[in-house]
This record gives structure tokens, sequence and C-alpha cells, in this order.
């Protein structure tokens, strides 16, 4: 072998080894474990330079952005400069400081939020209460909450039932008495709708028409993995606003397309029992803040059938029997 | 957080850097590299209930590193394979044995930096910002490829000599 390990290293690190190449550093550092550590040793170094560029990368564009600011007010410009570059200094340090803990932070988070998915899946029965919250600064000509398109038009609280985590029923009752369901038991999904039998499709079908669909785990998953869609497209941040309770904050990054625009979790520190979840839409117009509010009203079992649809079927069928006609 | 949660978030963090660096040695794109670490977090919190306390922690981890890497190169067909079995073995073995000393060592790296010539710390702006590989630099800098990578082959020796230096001076200071 006529190559310098040296050279080959370097040559890794840049990924622009030929095929020859590659084959000789693999040998030098299967040889010796002295071989090996060199490499090792040059990666770590490779990867902190990286680290240092990209923290103060974020430093200078937020300076960049504070003297944009300030060149733009030319009256009593030397005050302001030197208040403007005194920010710059502080802001500097605070996002240096925040970004030398946000590996920690946000491993905090991702670590809390597993631990939420896993105590979703415990066996056992919730039912959530849903509200449509409406924003008072929504603008008149809206038309309301972007995920009303699962049923009809004004509704009661609608009620969400979770079995284990993974089954579910939504039903949400419409002014005129009128009952629609949604549900499914991981191996079908189902509708009913008023005066029909029930529509029932694949697994994963109708969970579009829930508020926020798959978004909904930890209280919901349908299938395992789901969860990695929040930890992959969102920015994830854990709080504490209060002594006993956790606040977990989901905001989705700028580059991912799908999904709610912000989740907020608010579970107890003791049990990791989810009590409240918030979940904002996607909209073009980020003055209409409405968001879906989901709380946990009660712990109690249902009937072993309740996730079938045949159980609220028959239900409706023998509802329907018993009533006079007209 | 319970106690187990607080306990794996303590053992990642103090793990993070050699981690990273193990995924680097196998997949030289920093943007992959990323994105496989944040699988394998998620992969270290969904069987952290099954580490064993008596095995070394760096170990279970890189295994789950490696099997990570793995299933990322299955998704992308096309990703050149680097490092052969047998490489990934022994590099394995050298992540497992560095020492904190190695990685604390690397905090002098900043002041290092500074001392570089402003046309050093532009090649480095170039490979480490901008993420540009040796053939893109020397497309920037009207350069040939093979002087941009002996330039940052350089660079790196004497980043490296300098931390040593500063380590042996700090060592004497004490």
């Amino acid at each position: 072998m006529n190559h310098d390990l040296e050279q080959l290293i370097n040559g890794h690190l840049d990924g622009c080894l030929s095929i020859e190449e590659q084959q000789c550093l693999n040998e030098f550092v299967k040889a010796s474990p002295e071989n090996a550590r060199r490499l090792a040793l040059a990666v770590m170094l490779h990867n902190r330079i990286r680290v240092h560029y990209l923290t103060l990368k974020a430093n200078l564009q937020q300076v960049d952005s504070i003297r944009t600011g300030a060149t733009a007010r030319p009256h009593r410009r030397h005050r302001r400069v030197i208040g403007a570059c005194l920010v710059a200094l502080l802001l500097g340090c605070s996002l240096y400081w925040m970004t030398s803990n946000t590996p920690n932070r946000k491993a905090i988070a991702i670590a809390e939020y597993h631990q939420l998915v896993i105590q979703g899946r415990r066996p056992g029965d919730r039912t959530y209460q849903i509200t449509f919250v409406k924003d008072a600064t929504e603008r008149p000509d809206a038309s309301g909450p972007s995920n009303t398109k699962s049923g009809p038009d004004a509704t009661d609280s609608p009620r969400l039932d979770v079995r284990d985590g993974r089954q579910f029923v939504y039903s949400r009752t419409a002014m005129d008495g009128r009952q629609f369901m949604l549900g499914g038991n991981r191996q079908v999904s189902w509708a009913i709708r008023p005066g029909e039998l029930a529509d029932v499709r694949d697994p994963l079908h109708f969970t579009e028409g829930l508020p926020a669909g798959l978004y909904l785990a930890p209280i919901l998953s349908f299938f395992d993995g789901q969860e990695k869609m929040l930890v992959n497209d969102y920015h994830l941040d854990l709080r504490q606003p209060t002594k006993t309770n956790r606040l977990f904050v989901a905001m989705k990054k700028p580059d991912t397309k799908q999904g709610p625009r912000r989740i907020e979790i608010l579970f107890s520190h003791a049990s990791g029992k989810i009590t409240e979840m918030r979940i904002w839409p996607e909209t073009p117009d980020h003055r209409r803040t409405n968001h879906t509010l989901i709380q946990l009203v009660s712990e109690n079992r249902l009937p072993d059938d309740w996730f079938t649809y045949e159980y609220h079927q028959s239900e409706r069928l023998m509802k329907t029997q018993t009533e006079p006609s007209d | 957080m319970d106690d187990r949660t607080r306990e794996l978030t303590r053992l990642w963090m103090s793990a993070q850097p050699i981690v990273s660096s193990f995924v680097s040695s196998l997949v030289p794109n920093f943007t992959a590299r990323d994105d496989i670490m944040q699988e394998i977090i998620t992969a270290v919190i969904e069987s952290f209930d099954r580490y064993d306390p008596q095995r070394p922690f760096m170990g279970w981890l890189l295994g789950i590193a490696r099997n990570q890497v793995a299933v990322h190169r299955r998704k992308l067909a096309r990703d050149p394979v680097y490092l052969d079995e047998g490489a990934v073995d022994a590099l394995v073995d050298s992540f497992t044995n560095i020492v904190s000393s190695d990685v604390h060592k690397l905090e002098f790296l900043q002041d290092c930096l500074e001392r570089l010539s402003d046309r050093d710390r532009n090649l480095c702006d170039l490979r480490y910002e901008q993420n540009l590989k040796p053939a893109g630099i020397a497309t920037r800098l009207g350069m040939s490829p093979n002087n941009v990578s002996k330039a940052l082959q350089r660079i790196r020796d004497q980043l490296r000599n300098c931390i040593e230096w500063q380590v042996t001076r700090a060592g004497r200071a004490s």
C-alpha cells in the first residue's frame, strides 16, 4: 500500500476517496487498533469543527438582523449603534447559551414525549371531550376552524373514546340531533352516518376525519412509529407551567408541509397522565388562531365491544325500531 | 421526568459527541448524519428498558447506532458504503475506548480556530458552514480540488497540534 494514512483519513472525511483508496483505508483501519483510533480521533475533531461553525453561523445571523434594524433609522445614530451593539452582544451571548444547551433541552423533550407515548398505550379506556376554541381575533369573514370537515355544521362538544391508546370512537351530534360516528379497532376503521349502515374500510381510512388525524399521538396512535412524525418534523420543547404539571410544546419546522402548526400537551409530572391537548391547525392566515382543545373527562371502563361498528350499528337499529313512527 | 428517563438523559448527553462522531465516520454527509442521529435517539429511548446496566452503555449505544446506519443505507440504496464490516468492528472498539480527556481537550478548538489565517478560516467556512466538498470549494476559489484537499488536511493537522499544545500548556499551568 503506497497511500499515506493521514491522507486517506482526510479524504474519507471529505467524502472524496476513490474505491481503491477506500479499500486501502479499510485495510489500514483493520490492521491495528492504533490506526482505528487515529480515524476515530480525526472524525471527532472534524465533527467538533462543524458544530463550531454552525453555532457561529446562528450567532452571526442574529447579529446581522439587529444591525440591519439599526441602520434603518439614521436619527441619533451614534447612541443607537451603541445600543444595537450591546443588544447584539447580549443576544449573541444568550443565543450561544441557548444553542449550546439546545441538544440537552431537545433530548429531554424527546425523552419525555416517548414516555408519554408509552403511557398513552397503557391498557385502559379514556374519554376525551373535544372543543373547537375560536379566538377573539378571528376575522369576521373567516369560516370557522379548518377541521370541521369531519361532520355536520354546528355540534355540541364531540367525544373521543380511546382504548389502550390504539382504538377509538369519535362521535359528534349535530344541532338537529343527528349523530355521526367514526371508529377504528386496528383491524378496520368505520363511519356511521344518520340513516345509513356502517361504512367499513381499512384501519387508517377514517382516521382522516379526526381532528389532527395522525397527530393525536400520544393520546391515540394508529401504528408503531407514528410518533416519529412529531420528533422529526417539529421543534420540541418542555416547559413547566405549574409545580405539578409539564407542558410539552411542538412547533412545526418551517420546511415541513403536513401537520398542524402547533401542538401542546399538558400532563401531570408525577403520573404522566395527559389532561389536555391543544392543536392549532395550519392556516395560510396566522391571524386565525382557532384551535382544538382535547380534555380528559373520564377513565371509566366502556363495554367490551364498544370499539366495533357492530355495537353502534345494532344500537342505532334498536333505537330506530323502538322510536314511534310518524 | 422519572428516574429512568433522567438516567437515560444523563448517559445520552455524555455519550452524544462520541456517537455522533461514530456515525460521521460511517456516513460523511452532515445532513444524513443529523437524520440518523434523530433515529438513534428515538431507538435508544424505545429500547432503554431492555438495556442491561451491567453492560457498558457506550457499547450498547454504538450497536444501536450501527443498526440505524444500516437501516438508513437500506432506505437509500444509492448511498455508497464507505467502510466494510471489519473496519466498522475496529471503529466500534476504538470509539468504545475513547476516554473523557479525548472529548474534553476539544474544548480548546475555538481558541485554535481563532489562530488560523484568514485564508484558512475562509476554507473552513466553505467546508464546514456551507458544507461544500473540495471540488465545490475549488470551483469557488479557482483552485484545483487536490490543492483544496491538501489545504484542508494541513488545517486539521494544524488544529490538532494546536489543541495538543494547549492541553500541554494547561497541564503545566495547573
